[in-house]
């Protein structure tokens, strides 16, 4: 893995929020994504997800540490305008779309002030349309769509400038599991096609099980790294060796005390698959 | 509850705020001016310590009635009247002061004496120490003027010296200086005449039969009680009016914008409304709640709008040009009509918000999910700019209707301004002429110019021929400003009249008539007309597309002369050249020689009377009224836009768009939205005009003139109005944070 191959890193990122009630919303974040990779971020709510794609994706600046895109310090970057642009699509969790813009015109979005031609722009977005599989909706405004297909016409839009990185908050967070996997494929194929590097941010295990590397945060930090495949699946063998594990497969009333009857059903149903 | 509605949108309530004391404002300091003339002219009467006021039956405004002074004696002579005195009262260009009261007095009357000397002496004294015309002048004038006893002032061409100061009370005498009776004749240019006759009587019982005898003796005259003087005079009912029809615009473009902010208040909370309807209120307190918060808005507004008010007529007393027009004080029942009108408002303009809010179904309501995104517009049609104005129509339309009658406003003055100007122009200017005069520093309506200086005029080398006319009101019929043109009948100038029937003008004791004016007094060739209650023979009937001569009448000059009672005056003159080209230096020569004489020529000549640039400047001032109140509202709008998008444009931010390129967006909506309600301002004020020009007594008197020059200023305006309306949301817009913005619920 050369340097050229990293396409993301930071370096001792720290975020404070607010001047008299601090809040470090990042407490020192070092990661390294190689280009090309389709990653996830995990951890509870308040650990710092979004604002560390915050600063990846140069929405804001870090109050200290370092973030390199395509090995350039983004704290040198001047035009970070131009730079969100062309170098990174975003991809949020809902209400996202222009209302009063078609979805093709959504698309045209992000090309609008960059050097792109109009019947080019045009173009462009119809083709990014029928890759994620909207050819026919092209002139529905996001009223006349479903979620899904709002958020795949975001993706599509994510990808007008031709990223070389793709950052999605919660990408799945507002849809149902059918559609949201069906998206999940879909980023999934975009990036063994085209190449592209996605980090995902997302509190939905089946979400980031397929991806290939899950980041999860605590606290502003990156307390664990799992490589899909084999550390997920041992964290579960673990817990179906604890206590409570074992309360569960056995229908144990303590089990059905301390889980709510929906945490029971899915715990079992994963656990059952691990002794499988 | 109602105030935490209101303090949840503070700039929008701000400028709601702002509009409706701006109304407020006008509504008070106009009304001060209309309160300060009725004063003015309640002392005249009242004040006078006469019974009865003797004027002429047919003057519009008692600066315009003359009466015969030989009146005078005969009135004196009647049972029951103790002591007449005469009155004149006239405006006179003095320094920095172009409309400068002066009054004219009997040195010894009853009437003077209200003038209560306060330093030097009195009147009586008839030539003032070290010579010169004596003058009493006011305490206000002197302080404004900057002048002591003993010092000399100049009215017009002629000098004065101040042989003392008084006090009356009454700011319209206290800003203004007194005259001998000749004196002020002269200044007036009426030298035998006076405006009024105040009379003492014996004994009060005997108000009503001296009344009626004075009034069957000189049936051209009118008797007013001087209690009821103020009443009568024309001008106030015009003041009055006035003020009120702008008062009234600004109210009506205040309320829109109040309208406005209450709607969008209430759209934006429809899910609290349902939640609030679930817990149990019923309709009549939502209803209740919405006005409340309507009537307390523009309760706070009126607050605001008095203080503006109050310290408007502050700065302006300050100033000798108009404090004599003022009162000392503003009445206090105008603070309360300020505020009763903005309450008023408050509550009329919440009725359909509220309306609307209590209607809403609970369960439906709770669902809503906010006009940010929720109503989805299902337009496609159109730039993305219009998409943006139409997510609001409501709103959108709301703001342009504001827009366009401010702009309707602005064209319609606009408009009569310089139909007016166009008129008075042409009417002076006629044909073939080179230059036009009239008397320096004076009104238009009270020039004179004596008409030896206009023969001598005409002997100047370079000099074809001058020529005086003459030009006076009248009430004739029911027409309030019959405009009478006195023409030597075989001159140049009285050639402009085309006859189309009948015969010209060849006598005295003849008339010829305007088409219009004929047509509205309902006469014809051969029948007679009486002006100041003397017959003249209409002989010929003339046509010049010309309103204010259409609506008029033209009679000799010697006769112009007699019934306005100015022998050897003129009121203006023309001049033909020999050279046109030498129209300049004629034009220095005559007004070195002729001080007292202003020449233009003669397309140029309404640049250089005040009265006209005067005219001007209200009618845009008031047009700018008007747009403060709409740019408010503008503002208003695109800063709710801008607040209801912020999440889309943390979005746009996200996907690379730069901060000019949002600053763009923004700005052209507000452009498009104003142009719009510019383009149906006009269409508006179109039509107004056109309607107005179909009535024969605005007709007779002013066509409105709509000229590309107007038609490009504003637009230019709303194309102003829209950038300093749009400017502020947009750089808001422009500097959201990203995070910030997408962060926003
Ligand atoms: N603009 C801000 N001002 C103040 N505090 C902030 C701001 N943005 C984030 N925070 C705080 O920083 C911490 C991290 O927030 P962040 O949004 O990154 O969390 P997250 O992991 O994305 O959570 P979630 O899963 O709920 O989206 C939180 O405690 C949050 O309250
Ligand atoms: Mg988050």
């Amino acid at each position: 893995m050369g340097e050229n191959d990293v396409i993301v890193e930071t370096r001792n990122l720290v975020k404070i929020y607010g001047d008299g009630a601090q809040v470090r919303a990042l407490n020192g974040v070092n990661m390294r994504v190689v280009r090309g990779e389709f990653i996830s971020v995990m951890g509870p709510s308040g650990s710092g997800k979004s604002t560390l794609l915050n600063m990846i994706g140069a929405l804001d600046r870090p109050t200290s540490g370092q973030v390199l895109v395509n090995g350039q310090d983004l704290g040198e970057v001047r035009d970070l305008d131009g730079f969100r642009a062309r170098t990174v699509g975003f991809v949020f969790q809902l209400h996202n779309l222009i209302p009063t813009l078609t979805a093709r015109e959504n698309v045209e979005v992000p090309m609008v002030g960059q050097p792109v031609g109009r019947a080019e722009r045009r173009r462009r977005a119809e083709e990014l349309l029928a890759l994620v599989g909207l050819a026919d909706r092209m002139d529905h405004l996001p009223a006349q769509l479903s979620g899904g297909e709002r958020q795949r016409v975001a993706i599509a839009r994510a990808l007008a400038n031709r990223p070389s990185l793709v950052l999605a908050d919660e990408p799945t967070g507002d849809l149902d599991s059918r559609s949201g996997a069906e998206i999940i494929q879909l980023m999934r194929r975009l990036n063994r096609e085209l190449g592209t590097t996605f980090i995902l941010v997302t509190h939905d295990p089946a979400v980031a099980r397929q991806t290939e590397r899950v980041l999860v945060m605590k606290d502003g930090r990156i307390v664990r790294e799992h490589h899909v495949g084999t550390p997920f699946e041992e964290d579960l063998k673990a817990f179906r060796d604890s206590g409570l594990g074992q309360a569960i497969l056995a229908g144990d009333d303590v089990a059905r005390d301390l889980l709510t009857p929906e945490e029971y059903e899915v715990l079992l149903r994963l656990l059952r698959r691990i002794a499988q | 509850m109602i105030l935490k509605g209101l303090s949840r949108r503070k700039t929008r309530t701000l400028l709601t705020l702002l509009g409706v004391a701006i109304a407020v404002a006008a509504i008070v300091s106009l009304g001060a001016l209309a309160e300060g003339l009725t004063i003015g002219y309640e002392a005249l009467g009242t004040g006078s310590g006469a019974d009865l006021l003797v004027a002429d039956a047919d003057a519009v405004d008692i600066v315009f009635s003359a009466v015969e002074e030989e009146v005078g004696e005969r009135l004196a002579g009647l049972p029951g009247v103790k002591e007449v005195d005469r009155m004149v009262y006239t405006l006179a260009a003095t320094e920095d002061v172009p409309y400068f009261i002066v009054f004219g007095y009997d040195p010894d009357g009853f009437a003077v004496r209200r003038f209560r000397i306060v330093e030097g002496e009195g009147l009586s004294t008839r030539s003032a120490p070290h010579g010169g015309r004596p003058l009493l002048l006011g305490r206000a004038a002197a302080d404004d003027l900057d002048k002591q006893v003993g010092d000399t002032i100049r009215l017009y061409e002629t000098t004065f010296r101040i042989v003392g100061i008084y006090e009356t009370g009454t700011p319209f005498e206290d800003g203004a200086a007194v005259v001998t009776v000749e004196d002020a004749q002269r200044l007036s240019g009426h030298p035998h005449q006076v405006n009024a006759f105040l009379i003492k009587l014996r004994d009060l019982g005997e108000l009503d039969r001296v009344r009626e005898r004075i009034e069957r003796l000189f049936p051209d005259l009118t008797v007013t009680r001087s209690s009821d003087f103020a009443e009568n005079q024309e001008t106030l009912a015009y003041t009055r009016a006035f003020s009120w029809a702008v008062s009234f615009l600004a109210v009506l473009i205040g309320g829109v914008g109040v309208m406005n902010t209450m709607l969008m208040s209430v759209f934006e909370r429809t899910r609290e409304f349902g939640t609030l309807r679930a817990v149990g209120w019923n309709r009549m307190r939502v209803l209740g709640l919405v006005l409340g918060e309507s009537t307390l808005l523009n309760g706070l507004g009126g607050v605001l709008g008095v203080g503006l008010g109050i310290a408007a007529f502050k700065a302006v007393s300050r100033s000798p040009a108009v404090s004599g027009f003022l009162p000392d004080t503003l009445p206090p029942a105008l603070i309360v009509q300020g505020l009763g009108v903005a309450l008023a408002v408050g509550l009329i303009s919440g009725i359909y918000p509220a309306w609307w809010a209590s209607r809403l179904p609970p369960a439906e309501a709770m669902r809503y999910e906010g006009s940010a995104g929720g109503r989805a517009p299902r337009v496609r049609v159109g730039a993305a700019v219009l998409r943006n104005l139409l997510r609001q129509p409501t709103r959108s339309a709301l703001t342009m209707l504001g827009i366009g009658i401010a702009i309707t406003t602005m064209v319609g003055m606009g408009a009569l301004a310089d139909g007016m100007i166009a008129e008075i122009e042409r009417f002076v200017g006629g044909a073939n002429v080179h230059l036009v005069g009239m008397q320096a520093d004076a009104s238009i309506d009270l020039s004179t110019i004596d008409e030896r200086i206009v023969r001598r005029i005409a002997a100047l080398p370079g000099v074809k021929d001058a020529e005086g006319f003459l030009t006076g009101y009248a009430t004739v019929g029911d027409l309030p400003f019959f405009v009478v043109f006195g023409y030597p009948p075989r001159g140049y100038g009285i050639q402009d009249f085309t006859v189309v029937e009948g015969e010209p003008l060849t006598a005295n004791g003849q008339i010829i008539l305007g088409r219009v004016a004929a047509e509205n007094l309902n006469k014809r060739v051969g029948e007679t007309i009486r002006i100041f209650d003397r017959p003249f023979r209409i002989v010929g009937i003339y046509e010049t597309g010309v309103p204010l001569q259409d609506g008029g009448g033209v009679i000799s000059l010697r006769d112009a002369q007699n019934l306005f009672g100015q022998p050897h005056k003129v009121s203006f003159f023309s001049v033909r050249l020999e050279d046109p080209e030498a129209a300049q230096a004629v034009k220095a020569s005559i007004e070195s020689r002729f001080p007292e004489v202003m020449v233009s020529e003669s397309t140029k000549f309404a640049e250089n009377v005040t009265d006209l640039q005067l005219t001007k400047a209200s009618t845009w001032a008031i047009a700018l009224l008007a747009l403060v109140i709409g740019g408010a509202g503008m503002m208003n709008t695109m800063g709710m836009s801008v607040y209801e998008r912020t999440r889309e444009i943390g979005v746009l931010r996200a996907l690379g768009w730069r901060r000019s390129r949002i600053l763009g967006m923004i700005l052209r909506e507000s452009l498009v939205l104003s142009l719009l309600g510019g383009v149906g301002g006009v269409v508006a004020a179109l039509v107004l005009i056109f309607l107005m020009n179909q009535n024969p007594t605005v007709a007779g008197f002013v066509k409105m003139r709509f000229s590309l020059d107007l038609l490009v200023q504003t637009l230019l305006t709303a194309f102003v109005l829209g950038g300093l309306g749009g400017i502020y949301p947009a750089w808001r817009a422009s500097r959201l944070q990203p995070v910030e913005a997408l962060r926003y619920e």
